[in-house]
């Protein structure tokens, strides 16, 4: 009679946080959402590249990057360096940002890193969740933010959006 | 004297029997058994899993499956070999295959969808046939499924699993295993 696993893992198990409507997206996406997670462990840059919509992440980061210079106690020049950011500045922060590396925490939270077996399709079809615009999301809990996006694009799903506190600050927002 | 003794025996044998029951009733407790993948197509798909089950004296109830990796369960109900249509379990799978199994069918209900999509592809509704559950012995279970909008079922895969161990319950009171369909830990 030996103990596996740390209890708390079936505690949460039995509590089963995590949610999820039954859909034929979520589903669908978990290939594609495994394949980009491997790409990310293994950081390997051709497949990561294959599964992420550069633009519309640089329209995030853009997004981001304008809003808190504008939201700043800049004033004038505030609103100066978000014109200036909405240009060729956030596209060179977006190939400084959308790299495989960049999103290593959020992959070892779905327990993909190189020491561990890749988890099971149960395991990741499970935490994806829908979302009324077709769109299938990540979360790390079932009323938590999105971690990663995903839209169908031609077939293929692609990671389109991120929370960028748990990205950014190295996933302490994923738990 | 011989019509006493006989009438003695006859209830001591009552006697006996309900003890036996009572006993049978108070033996009826709830299991978690971790399984690994034995091989790599129920890696990918499966990964490790933790069944929990209810055992009595002359049966096994599984109640749910979780992933041991992972914050996934998936609840079952015990079903009828009939749902699969015509021959069962033996008619979709092979008599030697489904020989000494137990059916249940995979609810909907949290991630049980996300269960039919791992295990079987295109299917609407899936069942599990299992084989013994017992301590140190590993295990097998047939995944079958069918469109949702009915038809023949089909058999999808077998998985294959290395026991890996039991987990304890907390001492104190008996599990009473509806806690875990109020997603409360159980004995809490």
């Amino acid at each position: 009679m030996s103990i596996p696993r740390p209890v708390s893992t079936v505690v949460a198990c039995a509590l089963g946080l995590l949610a999820g409507c039954a859909t034929t997206e979520r589903l669908a996406a978990a290939g594609d959402v495994h394949s980009l997670l491997v790409s990310i462990r293994d950081n390997d840059r051709a497949a990561f590249d294959a599964h992420v919509d550069r633009a519309a992440l640089e329209g995030q980061i853009q997004a981001v990057m304008v809003r808190k210079a504008g939201d700043s106690r800049l004033g004038d020049a505030g609103a100066g360096l978000s014109l200036l950011l909405s240009g060729p500045l956030s596209r060179a922060a977006g190939d400084l940002l959308i790299r495989p590396d960049v999103f290593r925490a959020v992959a070892d939270y779905y327990g993909y890193t190189p020491d561990r077996p890749i988890p099971g399709q149960f395991a990741l079809a499970a935490a994806l969740t829908p979302l009324p615009d077709g769109r299938v999301c990540a979360k790390g809990r079932k009323r938590g933010p999105c971690l990663l996006t995903f839209a169908d694009e031609g077939g293929t799903w692609r990671l389109v959006a991120f929370d960028e506190g748990s990205v950014m600050r190295g996933g302490g927002g994923a738990r | 004297m011989t019509r006493r003794a006989g009438f003695i025996a006859a209830a001591l044998g009552l006697a006996l029997g309900g003890l036996a029951l009572a006993g049978a009733a108070r033996a009826d407790s709830l299991h978690l058994y971790s399984y690994d993948p034995a091989d790599a197509p129920t890696r990918q798909a499966a990964g490790p899993l933790t069944f929990t089950f209810r055992k009595g004296l002359l049966h096994t109830t599984v109640l749910a499956l979780m992933s041991t990796e992972a914050q996934a369960t998936a609840y079952l109900r015990p079903a009828d070999d009939r749902a699969l249509g015509r021959g069962g379990l033996p008619g979709v799978a092979g008599p030697e295959s489904s020989r000494d199994r137990t059916l249940y069918e995979v609810r909907s209900a949290e991630e049980g969808a996300a269960l039919i999509s791992a295990f079987c592809p295109g299917a609407g509704r899936a069942w599990l046939a299992f084989g013994p559950l017992k301590l140190n012995r590993d295990l097998t279970v047939l995944v079958l499924g069918a469109p949702a909008a009915g038809g023949p079922a089909r058999l999808c895969r077998t998985l294959a699993f290395r026991f890996h161990g039991e987990w304890l319950l907390p001492p104190g009171r008996a599990i009473n295993p509806r806690d875990l369909e109020v997603h409360r830990y159980p004995g809490t």
